[in-house]
């Protein structure tokens, strides 16, 4: 198994290596440029289960769930040797990845644990989030779907907004309203929920770009949910949320931010090779640079977000400014890209879903915005640095 | 080695916030105190000179990463004083490591006896040499008009750029001041020489790795400073707009104004982030080291600039006056930008750098 070598820095990477060269199809990428939506998730339910055969997808979860605890570094060499090989990604697993173990770690039950974690391993299940509504994003506490209680059921109805990869997914972590009395923070109560339960209707959104099965509107019609599907406490939901929400800070983008850097240190490579005419152009050679040196600015403090969570630092405000930075300097990346491929990025040609970077400069451009948008916005973003931070006072 | 790195930080912190204190640095603005000589007398009796010199010479044999904790509390507290170019100099005569050179003057600087001048730009048109002697005037120099030794690039005859080391005292070589506008440090030079002959002159080999001393401890040092700066500039702003009442509310309270101090920190957050980065690169050994200090520098001074024009603006009309620091703030930032490479120039010397790595696959 590679992950034998998970403290044994250069065994890893060789290992990851030989591993990467024999599993992964060379012609892989040809062979999803231009497919479908359906069979680009076909693929990455496929690669998942690669990656999994060595428990490489969760290397990063706890022993007692199958995982190893990968440290930092291991876990940053498995980023990286994905990246050099530019292999595919797995956008669809996030939260079954991330979201689903932070939360359940902290306040899901045994049962709720032993059901749902090793299924996520072994079957490759996919998750989705069900938090945000017409009425509630930003301000998310004032969401209205509404569970009520009956028996050993809870039946809910209402609807939610933006739900990634809900078409796909088998269950869903959702945030419902379960009290209207109090503040608004103390009648959320959070629920697991079976996609395939009666009364649930996904209506895929199709996004900016075109793509049509990236987020959905999910309605819900007295969808029965047994009451065991409770997570923590009834009215608990909000600061269980939080937990959900931190996940979404962490090795997520440390994952991107290695594969932006190895994407911006392969265009100089191919510039070069290519003599590429941005490199006879001071200003454009000049602010390339800068994007690789904020980068390196960039990667520190997305290691130091993933360092804080070890050390259970939960009211760091380093996440914050890794979230705006990071995506900040994805979009910088993106325009530059876009200006520097002149109007050829203008042109309509054959996708690749599976990869960060990919050869559509203008798709991954506009795409850079679900970065900036969701996770909280980067407005709300400084909105916390400017009162947690700074110390600056509510108006 | 964090606890040596705090422990130095704590040292300098409490000698500047006791002795650099707003109404002191005014005060040595208005030519009423020497604080420059007085936090110089402290640095010689507390090892900050000598903290990068080598045991053997007297030091305390520390590396790089020293530089950006003492010129970040310099730039907080807007400290004069001539520690960015005695440090460059140090660094400089480290990487030459010639065995006498070391002995003469290393012990010297390390006591504070001798104050050096570093050349500020990587012009060297101007001073040439011809037969073994220095004629012409030099780029600007950083440090005192007073120095005994300077760092001078000069041309060599066969069109080379080289280092010259020499000793201001003789009667070839006048040094004189260049009045500049940042009042926390008054410290430009020129040497005009006249067949000089220098202490020695660093071409080739030598000449390459005493510039990137030169650029690597200059460029830490003005970069952390900038830094040091900006959180200064903003700390400062945010602490008046939260006092200052307008419509029946602090003006801190204003979400135009939260967001644009939110910039200013992220920004001074990802130029900080850089500059440690390249910091571990550089002790790291890693290629290109050179190219990611210089990238962080230009964005540390930027970052930091935008800080201290932010403060004038958000200040309002007391923002204008002399009365406030925040003129202080953007005079030294201002400065920085233009010390060892402008962020345009360090850009393209970055780009420089990444590429010309590749040339051997490309033809
Ligand atoms: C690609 C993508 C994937 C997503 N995936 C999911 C998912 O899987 N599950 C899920 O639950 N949600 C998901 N979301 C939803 C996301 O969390 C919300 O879009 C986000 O929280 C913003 O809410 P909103 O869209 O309602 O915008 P609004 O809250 O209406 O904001 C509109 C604009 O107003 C600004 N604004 C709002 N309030 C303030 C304020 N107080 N101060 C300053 N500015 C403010 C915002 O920054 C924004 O610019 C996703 C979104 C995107 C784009």
């Amino acid at each position: 198994m590679i992950l034998d070598y998970k403290d044994d820095f250069s065994a890893l990477r060789t290992a990851l290596q030989a591993w990467l060269a024999d599993t992964l199809p060379n012609d892989w990428f040809e062979h999803m440029t231009g497919a479908t939506e359906e069979d680009s998730l076909q693929f990455q339910r496929d690669w998942f289960s690669s990656l999994e055969s060595e428990g490489l997808a969760t290397a990063h979860w706890p022993e007692r769930w199958g995982g190893v605890n990968l440290s930092l570094p291991a876990q940053s060499i498995i980023y990286e040797e994905l990246a050099k090989v530019n292999a595919p990604m797995t956008p669809a697993y996030v939260i079954s990845l991330y979201h689903l173990p932070a939360t359940l770690a902290e306040f899901g039950t045994p049962e709720q644990r032993d059901r749902y974690l090793p299924a996520v391993r072994n079957e490759g299940v996919i998750w989705c989030q069900g938090f945000s509504e017409p009425g509630a994003g930003s301000d998310l506490v004032s969401l209205k779907t509404q569970a009520v209680r009956d028996g050993d059921h809870y039946v809910v109805n209402g609807q939610k907004v933006w739900s990634s990869y809900a078409h796909g997914a088998k269950h869903c972590l959702l945030l419902v309203r379960t009290s209207n009395t109090g503040s608004k923070h103390a009648g959320i109560s959070y629920l697991i929920v079976d996609m395939d339960t009666p009364g649930i209707d996904v209506r895929p959104i199709v996004q900016a770009d075109g793509a049509r099965l990236d987020f959905a509107e999910v309605f819900y019609e007295d969808v029965r949910v047994p009451v065991e599907n409770l997570i923590g406490e009834e009215n608990q939901g909000w600061q269980i949320a939080q937990t959900t929400l931190a996940a979404e800070r962490g090795v997520i983008i440390l994952e991107k931010a290695l594969r932006w850097r190895m994407q911006l240190r392969t265009m100089l490579y191919e510039a070069k090779e290519s003599n590429a005419c941005w490199l006879q152009d001071a200003q454009l050679g000049r602010e390339y640079v800068r994007l690789m040196g904020k980068m390196e600015g960039v990667l520190t403090l997305a290691r130091r977000v993933v360092s804080e969570n070890e050390l259970g630092e939960l009211r760091s405000m380093t996440p914050a400014y890794t979230k705006i930075l990071c995506s900040e300097l994805a979009q910088e990346i993106h325009s530059w890209r876009a200006r520097t491929a002149g109007i050829e990025a203008q042109c309509v040609s054959p996708k690749n879903h599976l990869v960060e970077i990919t050869n559509h400069p203008m798709s991954d451009y506009l795409r850079s915005w679900a970065l900036t948008i969701s996770g909280g916005t980067n407005e709300i973003m400084r909105n916390l640095i400017a009162r947690r931070d700074l110390g600056m006072p509510k108006n | 080695m964090l606890d040596i790195k705090e422990e130095f930080r704590d040292s300098i912190a409490s000698v500047l916030k006791a002795e650099c204190d707003n109404l002191s640095l005014r005060a040595h603005v208005d030519g009423e105190n020497d604080l420059d000589l007085s936090l110089w007398q402290h640095a010689t009796q507390l090892g900050w000179l000598s903290v990068m010199i080598k045991e053997e010479f007297d030091g305390l044999g520390q590396d790089f990463s020293m530089i950006p904790v003492f010129h970040r509390e310099f730039g907080h507290y807007l400290a004069p004083g001539d520690f960015i170019s005695i440090h460059t100099f140090i660094a400089m005569l480290q990487a030459i490591n010639d065995a006498d050179f070391s002995k003469q003057y290393l012990p010297e600087l390390a006591a504070g006896h001798i104050k050096p001048l570093v050349p500020v730009t990587d012009d060297h048109i101007a001073l040439e040499l011809k037969n073994g002697l220095l004629q012409g005037i030099s780029g600007p120099l950083l440090g005192p008009a007073g120095a005994s030794i300077a760092a001078v690039r000069a041309t060599a005859e066969n069109g080379d750029p080289t280092i010259a080391i020499v000793n201001t005292k003789t009667p070839g070589c006048a040094i004189k001041a260049m009045p500049v506008l940042d009042q926390t440090r008054r410290r430009l030079c020129t040497a005009a020489c006249s067949e000089e002959q220098p202490l020695i002159v660093l071409q080739d080999d030598l000449f390459t790795r005493a510039n990137s001393a030169l650029h690597t401890s200059a460029r830490l040092a003005t970069a952390s400073d900038s830094i040091g700066v900006g959180y200064r500039a903003l700390q400062s702003t945010v602490a008046y707009l939260s006092e200052r009442q307008q419509f029946g509310q602090p003006i801190a309270a204003f979400q135009a104004i939260q967001h644009r101090c939110a910039n200013i920190a992220k920004n001074l957050k990802l130029a900080e982030c850089q500059l440690a980065a390249a910091l571990a690169q550089l002790i790291n050994g890693d290629d290109d080291n050179e190219a990611w200090i210089a990238l962080a520098k230009a964005e540390c001074d930027e970052a930091s600039t935008q800080a201290a024009a932010e403060s004038i603006q958000l200040h309002g009309g007391v923002g204008f006056t002399w009365e406030y620091d925040c003129h202080f703030f953007l005079h030294r930032t201002r400065l920085n930008e233009q010390l060892f490479g402008s962020p345009n120039n360090l850009r393209g010397e970055a780009l420089e750098s990444f590429t010309s790595d590749f040339r051997p696959t490309s033809q």
